[in-house]
């Protein structure tokens, strides 16, 4: 049994990584909206709550550590860590064609430990606060030269954005009562953002095929380094509709994050092509600060009874992105708009019951969730429509968990000249429970 | 240390997840294709952009170049109403080869002078004849050492036979053909000869101090012929003379130049227009300019391409044509230098690199349709080799290499109309970061 499972493990993470080696061409490249401000921007969220698309403020999940509200690590009772990797396809079509990319990356990392068990948690975590993954292509021509030497100057550009936003948080939580928690994170947030450019240019009247013009290759890079800090609560409200449910409250205050940033360059030419490449020392190009928005989030939970077989969760999202600066490219501010999400979903964790039977050994959950989007270009929100579902897997005489969720979504449109994306993805999350601390004698 | 204790109920649920998750893996990821959407999208804004700069502060700049050892030289008179009154005297001496033991010179030895004529370089009437005399040289000259304006002491003609230096070796005429062999007169075949029989140690010093080589002078002036040293070769002939007195040829050698050179002399060259420079192969005329090179006086980082046009000043050049069947070679390349004052003209002559990437002087082109020579420095400037110029280094210009042909234009300056001013042209990609 022990060997199916490892089997199984040892086949998804080497199916991750097969994919993301076999061609950095085909896996690396996301949605096409990475291309503004500082990349497309990646929730903090539970690894509980990927099978639901919601963030996971609003509940905890036992012997999974919880990421989205730091009022959750008051709770703490043994260590746990979680980590996971994912995949998302990106099938995008505009008015001029398609494509298909693939994305995979890295989630999250996260310790949770327990200072005094159920009483005052601590949680260290390295999360994504926002990806950069595109390819555009950008085909042009122009008239040079006058006269007899009047000609057609034609050029493509491939522009390639890889990078992000992360953050490395620290905080604590503490548990007041049975009924409130409370919970504070810092965290050191940085963002590593290159821009590769490659313009190929040529004319129509090209004798000899010679083409007298040469590549222009440059790497913007934008670099920052930030302090944030967010807020969370947690409300538990027991025997609200009857004797033995529960009513769960949390929510989050993200505060505004300041980057201080910059944007150098560095251009790479082949003399003749076949030769050794020249690199250019690096140039500085603009410096400025970026305002990333304030954020809250939100939410409550039911479950109807206390054995957190069945529960129900509503959360939101709300980000102030009409308040987002760029100074490295105040070109772009004008795009941005505030983002509300809403979403909705339920777990359903029958290996609660102890039945033995196959279907009872999963930890199921299923959700939706609209996001009203963080850009409006030419008028149009770049909103997201998203279904998630997710399977836990548990490894008995263990407490810690396997999760795979599944989640599929619509994002943009196709008028006003812009992109409309289908999106799959899958997440794969281990949870380690009781790490670096003896399992109670009494449980 | 935590040990990760997994057991399963059922191998059921490790198949299954197995199966899904592969089947979820590889229809998420294996699904790609090449390709790109978005270009429409608004902030990629990437621009191709064409700029062009002036060249101000052409100057006209005249070296003391070197004329011998090079590919070719130049011999003839020629009256050009622009470029002025050209006489070019060719330096010519054979190499002196070890004996050879079927060779041997005596009275029987005769000696030809083969001389290789480059057709296509020819100034002045091409369907006339031009004359010359191969006169022997009373001096030394060193072909590497001899410059275009050194004299030469081409000492008063005395036909006929005898021991004095200053007869007339041989004549021959030039028309239109690829080569010319000249008959070289007995004496001098004969004191040739006498170096070339010697057994003493000190042979080929002797031959250096005491034997100085033929001057080819011109005699008429229709044209200056440029001869190609490499393809040229004295020819000496053993005859044997039967008892009928019958001769034939029992061996012969060809031996090739050792030292070659010319020089020139030009003048009542027309003064130029304000608005031109004359720029000459033989570095007579060469044009001096200073530009900034560096990205920042282009205007990008994103060079796709940086060429230098320098207009041809064709009125100028029409205004004095020649005559139906006269040519003026017009140099159709021009080389950039990029040199230090005092490195003149070593820096230039025989065209010392710029430096890598490219092994030579950026070359331009003269290019018909906009009738100006365009000269490509992309790799130039991209890898930086014309930027941090010191204040004592300039930029030069010469049309072609100096490879002893003579060759001439006339190029705009900027007191020229503005259409023909010279002028940098660059082309980059900018993103507005940049």
């Amino acid at each position: 049994m022990r060997k199916g499972l490892f089997i199984t493990l040892i086949l998804c993470l080497s199916s991750f990584a097969t994919l993301a080696q076999s061609n950095d061409n085909l896996v690396n490249e996301g949605s096409v909206y990475s291309r503004f401000g500082l990349g497309f921007p990646v929730d903090i969220a539970s690894s509980s709550a990927d099978g639901l698309g919601l963030w996971g403020v609003s509940y905890i999940e036992p012997y999974v550590p919880g990421l989205a509200n730091p009022a959750q690590w008051g709770s703490t009772v043994f260590g746990m860590a979680t980590g996971g990797v994912g995949i998302n396809n990106f099938n995008a079509k505009d008015n001029f064609g398609s494509t298909k990319n693939a994305l995979l990356f890295v989630n999250q990392f996260q310790l949770q430990l327990p200072i005094y068990k159920n009483k005052l948690g601590v949680s260290a975590s390295f999360s994504p606060y926002s990806r950069t993954a595109f390819q555009a292509i950008e085909s042009g021509s122009q008239i040079i030269g006058s006269g007899g030497n009047r000609d057609t100057l034609n050029f493509q550009t491939k522009n390639t954005g890889t990078g992000g936003v992360n953050r490395f948080e620290l905080g604590a939580g503490w548990k007041i009562n049975s009924n409130i928690s409370i919970g504070y994170a810092a965290s050191l947030v940085f963002a590593s953002i290159d821009n590769e450019f490659q313009t190929v240019l040529d004319t129509d009247d090209n004798p000899d095929n010679l083409n007298p013009f040469a590549q222009v290759n440059f790497t913007q890079q934008t670099s920052g380094l930030g302090f944030g800090n967010r807020l969370g609560v947690y409300f538990t409200l027991p025997s609200v509709a009857k004797e033995d449910d529960k009513l769960s409250i949390g929510a989050t205050l993200n505060f505004p994050i300041e980057l201080d940033s910059e944007r150098s360059q560095e251009n790479i030419f082949a003399p003749d092509n076949d030769d050794d490449e020249i690199d250019d020392p690096d140039t500085e190009l603009l410096e400025g600060n970026v305002q990333l928005p304030l954020g809250l989030t939100a939410g409550f939970t039911y479950q109807p009874d206390n054995t957190n077989l069945l529960s129900f969760t509503t959360e939101a999202l709300y980000q102030k992105w009409s308040d987002f600066e760029n100074e490295l490219t105040p070109a772009e501010n004008g795009i941005f708009t505030d983002r509300f999400k809403i979403g909705a979903g339920v777990r359903y964790f029958p290996f609660i019951t102890g039945s033995d039977k196959f279907l009872s050994q999963f930890k199921y959950r299923l959700g939706a969730s609209y996001d009203s989007g963080h850009l409006k270009i030419n008028g149009e929100n770049i909103n997201t429509i998203m279904f998630s579902a997710g399977l836990g897997l548990l490894a008995p005489g263990s407490n810690s968990s396997i999760d795979v969720s599944l989640e599929y979504g619509i994002r943009g449109t196709k008028s006003q000249n812009l992109v409309k994306e289908n999106i799959w993805g899958v997440k794969l999350s281990l949870n380690l429970a009781e790490i670096f601390f003896f399992r109670p004698k009494l449980q | 240390m935590y040990k990760l204790n997994l057991k399963l109920p059922h191998g059921k649920v490790a198949i299954i997840t197995l199966i899904f998750s592969a089947l979820v893996l590889f229809q998420i990821g294996g699904c790609t294709d090449s390709g790109s959407v978005g270009g429409s999208l608004p902030g990629s804004n990437s621009d191709v952009q064409v700029d062009t700069l002036e060249i101000t502060g052409l100057q006209s700049d005249t070296l003391e170049s070197f004329s011998g050892s090079l590919n070719f030289f130049s011999a003839g008179r020629f009256q050009d109403p622009l470029f002025g009154d050209l006489e070019a005297t060719g330096l010519i001496k054979p190499a002196l080869p070890a004996s050879n033991e079927d060779l041997s010179f005596d009275n029987n030895t005769q000696m030809r002078l083969r001389l290789a004529i480059n057709r296509d370089a020819v100034y002045g009437d091409t369907l006339a004849d031009a004359e010359f005399d191969l006169i022997e040289l009373r001096e030394i000259f060193r072909g590497n050492a001899f410059m275009l304006n050194d004299e030469v002491q081409i000492p008063d003609i005395i036909d006929g036979e005898g021991p004095i230096m200053g007869t007339r070796v041989g004549s021959f005429t030039v028309n239109n053909e690829d080569t010319v062999e000249v008959e070289l007169s007995p004496t001098w075949v004969s004191r040739y000869g006498s170096f070339y029989n010697s057994t003493a140690t000190n042979r080929d010093s002797a031959y250096v101090r005491e034997f100085f080589g033929l001057a080819v002078v011109p005699r008429n002036d229709v044209k200056i012929v440029a001869f190609n040293p490499i393809d040229s070769r004295f020819i000496a002939t053993e005859l044997e003379r039967s008892a009928n007195a019958d001769t034939t040829v029992s061996d012969s050698i060809g031996i090739t130049p050792r030292e070659w050179a010319f020089s020139l002399e030009r003048t009542n060259i027309q003064d130029s227009d304000p608005g031109s420079l004359k720029i000459i192969s033989t570095l007579e005329r060469v044009i001096r300019f200073d530009f900034d090179f560096s990205l920042e006086n282009l205007g990008s980082r994103n060079i796709s391409r940086v060429e230098l046009v320098f207009p041809r000043d064709n009125v100028l050049l029409d205004e004095n044509n020649l005559q139906p069947g006269v040519v003026r070679p017009l140099g159709n390349r021009l080389l950039l230098h990029s040199v230090e004052g005092d490195e003149l003209p070593q820096s230039i002559d025989p065209g010392n690199p710029i430096g890598p990437p490219r092994s030579l002087p950026p070359t331009g082109f003269f290019d018909e349709e906009i009738r100006a020579y365009r000269i490509d420095v992309t790799p130039n400037v991209l890898s930086r080799q014309l930027e941090n110029i010191d204040e004592n280094q300039s930029f030069y210009l010469t049309l072609g290499a100096n490879n002893g042909l003579i060759r001439s234009s006339i190029l705009y300056n900027s007191e020229a109309a503005a259409d023909n001013r010279p002028s940098v042209i660059i082309t980059s990609v900018n993103t507005g970061d940049n």
